[in-house]
């Protein structure tokens, strides 16, 4: 990706670790968005479909009924859905541009796909609105909805291809073409786990939504809160078991340099938090209430954040080198900029009319004497053999090493760079020229 | 009576993944974790920010089937005089003193060499570069796995440069 590497300004250390937070922070935000979104047109364009085969007003009803609650406002969908996608893009581009891996690439056409399916879905959502939700419709309705599901559902796939080689340093020399990328075990049980903690957290969600969303809560409609409730609640419960599988087959496929003791423990923890929610989800199905939809809401969408996070911390533990390598080039810059800038400044310092005295006075009186013997030997007997050799003098104040057996060593000062060259220039120009005779 | 059998069965469920996770925690823990080294040495010292070759101290690694590591005497050519007050280096001087190679664990090493012919010399001749199949090394502290040396690995390489992949090449 030499191409990007050309447009990129090198990481520092602390944009490296922000890096970190950002990018786990964006994915936090986005994903369980997408898995909602993913999940709940699923469910309506299913419905849309049951109720072509048998028309039943429930069944419309909840079709779209489901995309009002998922696609609700447009910004929402800008918030969760497009925007972090784009701060993924230029987060991964700063820290992979550079190294030889192709993913890039991969990673900026996923995220267009993804975007072009989000703005289908919506679009979906609003055929509901601009038409009657009559038979007529349904073609061009279901059409823009599966279109949109579909494409979204590639642009997942290339995503995780992405992320997945990411994961594989072991692989990177080796993908030459796409087909090497995407053919991959790894990335199928990923996409597929994906999908299910996606239905899961979709059914959780609508049963939350429908029933206890200030505002839409349907609890008082018999008939069509029990359709909601039972399907619902049967599709997160049925997904949610397929979750633990999955997500073994996804770790059994996953590159060793990915794993750590970490990496496993969130994923159980994960698990556990599913197993609660599902236990609350037979509860919730056997009663008349509807009180444990909150709590099975947050104890998936916790669950999920978890398993992104277990994921999150595998990329950490693949790309370790590849961080240490932007770290030490992180520090090499700032150390040459560091210097750079400790020698303009004393070139400043040293230019400023004065400076020189005040430090001789502050600093080496103590000790010295132009013309007579202190703690250290009078100046004017040593400074002759510095003349002409400045950067001598100031790298002897700097960091003095033993001269005269006479005299005890000279202490290192602690001096700053433009401390000491004001200093010396002082001794080398004002106090040399006045007071010490040209040599004969 | 069915319902509790219900609920048994998603606990059940959920505890056998739970289980099988703790098992490869287990696993990945016991096998593929980098392992201690009785002596804290850094390649990202010494191979990165000191710049030393790679093949300084692993001398075989175009010459034998073995990339070897050095012998405490390629340490001590150096370590006599520097950092000699560091606990790390005074280990190394212990068994510079005693006569003993340092114990160092493996990181990479195949399950059944037995049956299996794998040399450095043929792949490093062919311009690999150590980094192909071991990382960074250059930027590890502690040397870590990055690769699986499984038969898929060494095929999926041999492919992408041509290298022969007949089973009598590696097999014998
Ligand atoms: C704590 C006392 C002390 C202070 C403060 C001190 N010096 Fe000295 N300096 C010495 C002594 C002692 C020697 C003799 C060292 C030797 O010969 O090894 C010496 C030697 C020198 C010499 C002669 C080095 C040579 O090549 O023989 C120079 C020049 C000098 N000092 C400059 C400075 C300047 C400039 C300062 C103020 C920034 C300073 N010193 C502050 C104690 C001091
Ligand atoms: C100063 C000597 C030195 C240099 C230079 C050096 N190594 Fe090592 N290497 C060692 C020692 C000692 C060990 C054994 C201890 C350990 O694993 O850290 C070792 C171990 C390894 C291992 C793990 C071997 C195993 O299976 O246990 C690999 C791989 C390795 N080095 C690769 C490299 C590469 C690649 C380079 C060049 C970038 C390199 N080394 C440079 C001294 C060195
Ligand atoms: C080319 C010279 C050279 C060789 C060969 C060399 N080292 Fe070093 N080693 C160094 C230098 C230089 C340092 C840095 C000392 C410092 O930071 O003060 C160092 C640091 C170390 C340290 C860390 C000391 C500390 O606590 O800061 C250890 C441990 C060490 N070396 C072990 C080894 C071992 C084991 C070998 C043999 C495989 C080896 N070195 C070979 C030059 C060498
Ligand atoms: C084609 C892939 C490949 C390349 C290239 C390669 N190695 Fe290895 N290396 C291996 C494998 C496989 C093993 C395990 C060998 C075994 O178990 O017998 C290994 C083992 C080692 C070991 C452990 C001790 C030993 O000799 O078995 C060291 C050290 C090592 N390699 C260093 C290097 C260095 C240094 C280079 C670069 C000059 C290098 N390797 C290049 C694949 C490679
Ligand atoms: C990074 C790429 C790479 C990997 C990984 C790799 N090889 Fe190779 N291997 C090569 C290349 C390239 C050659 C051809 C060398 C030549 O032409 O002399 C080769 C040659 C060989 C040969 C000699 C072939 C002959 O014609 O005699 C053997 C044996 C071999 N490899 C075994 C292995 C084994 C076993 C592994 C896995 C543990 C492995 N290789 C992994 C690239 C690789
Ligand atoms: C490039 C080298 C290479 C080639 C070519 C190769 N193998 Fe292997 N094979 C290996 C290595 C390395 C292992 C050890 C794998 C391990 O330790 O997990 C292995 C292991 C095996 C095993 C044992 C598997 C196990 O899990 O213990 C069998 C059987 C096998 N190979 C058969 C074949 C056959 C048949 C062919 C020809 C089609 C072949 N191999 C070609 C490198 C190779």
């Amino acid at each position: 990706m030499e191409f990007f590497a050309d447009f990129v300004i090198k990481p520092t250390e602390q944009q490296i670790a922000l890096h970190r937070y950002l990018t786990i922070l964006t994915l936090l935000i986005h994903l369980p968005y997408a898995g909602m979104l993913l999940g709940s047109s699923l469910f309506s364009i299913i419905f849309g479909i049951l109720n072509w085969d048998k028309p039943n007003p429930l069944f419309s009803r909840f079709s779209k009924d489901l995309m009002d609650v998922v696609a609700a406002s447009k910004t929402a969908g800008l918030v969760f859905g497009v925007l972090p996608l784009l701060v993924l893009v230029l987060l991964n581009v700063q820290r992979f541009s550079g190294s030889n891996v192709t993913t890039l690439g991969y990673l900026i056409l996923a995220v267009v796909i993804i975007v072009v399916g989000i703005f289908a879905l919506y679009a979906y959502r609003s055929v509901f609105h601009s038409i009657s939700p009559g038979d007529p419709e349904f073609f061009r309705r279901t059409g823009i909805g599966t279109s949109g599901l579909v494409i979204l559902l590639v642009g997942y796939y290339l995503l995780f291809s992405s992320v997945v080689l990411l994961n594989h340093p072991e692989k990177w020399a080796f993908i030459k073409t796409p087909a090497d990328l995407i053919l991959s075990w790894n990335v199928v049980w990923r996409f597929l786990l994906f999908i299910v903690s996606s239905v899961a957290i979709s059914g959780a969600g609508t049963v939350f939504f429908f029933f206890n969303w200030p505002g839409r809560n349907i609890r008082g409609e018999n008939e069509y809160g029990r359709l909601v409730k039972h399907f619902g609640a049967s599709a997160a419960l049925g997904s949610a078991l397929l979750i633990p599988v999955f997500g073994f087959f996804f770790h059994v496929t996953s590159p060793i340099v990915a794993m750590s003791v970490n990496v496993y423990v969130v994923w159980m923890i994960a698990l556990l938090v599913f197993m609660v929610g599902c236990i609350l989800l037979l509860a919730l199905l056997r009663s008349a209430q509807t009180k444990y939809g909150p709590p099975i809401f947050i104890l998936f969408l916790f669950a999920f954040l978890m398993m992104i996070s277990s994921d999150q911390a595998a990329l950490e533990n693949a790309t370790r080198e590849h961080t240490a390598a932007l770290l030490d080039e992180a520090e090499t810059i700032k150390r040459e900029r560091e210097e750079a800038r400790q020698a303009a400044m004393a070139e400043l310092e040293a230019a400023t009319p004065g400076r020189g005295k005040e430090v001789f006075s502050a600093r080496c009186v103590a000790c010295h004497r132009f013309d007579e013997k202190l703690v250290g030997p009078p100046l004017l007997s040593v400074l002759p053999k510095y003349k002409g050799k400045m950067e001598e003098l100031v790298s002897y104040v700097r960091n003095p090493s033993k001269k005269n057996p006479d005299y005890p060593p000279m202490p290192n000062l602690g001096l700053s760079a433009g401390e000491a060259r004001a200093v010396a220039s002082y001794l080398l120009e004002d106090v040399t020229e006045e007071k010490i005779p040209e040599e004969p | 009576m069915v319902r509790r059998l219900i609920i048994a069965a998603v606990i059940g469920l959920f505890t056998l993944f739970v289980a099988a996770t703790v098992l490869m925690a287990y696993r990945w823990h016991a096998a593929h974790r980098p392992p201690e080294q009785p002596i804290a040495f850094s390649h990202r010292l010494h191979a990165g920010k000191l710049n030393l070759q790679c093949q300084f101290c692993h001398e075989y690694a175009d010459k034998s089937p073995r990339a070897g590591v050095p012998a405490v005497s390629t340490c001590m050519s150096c370590h006599k005089a520097v950092a000699t007050n560091s606990p790390e280096v005074q280990k190394l001087h212990e068994y510079w003193e005693n006569e003993e190679p340092v114990p160092w664990n493996r990181v990479y090493s195949l399950r059944v060499r037995k049956y299996v012919v794998f040399a450095h010399k043929r792949h490093v001749k062919a311009d690999l570069d150590c980094t192909d199949c071991h990382g960074e090394v250059r930027l590890m502290d502690r040397v870590r796995r990055v690769s699986s040396l499984n038969m898929g690995w060494c095929v999926t390489c041999h492919r992408s440069r041509s290298a022969s992949t007949d089973c009598l090449t590696c097999h014998k």
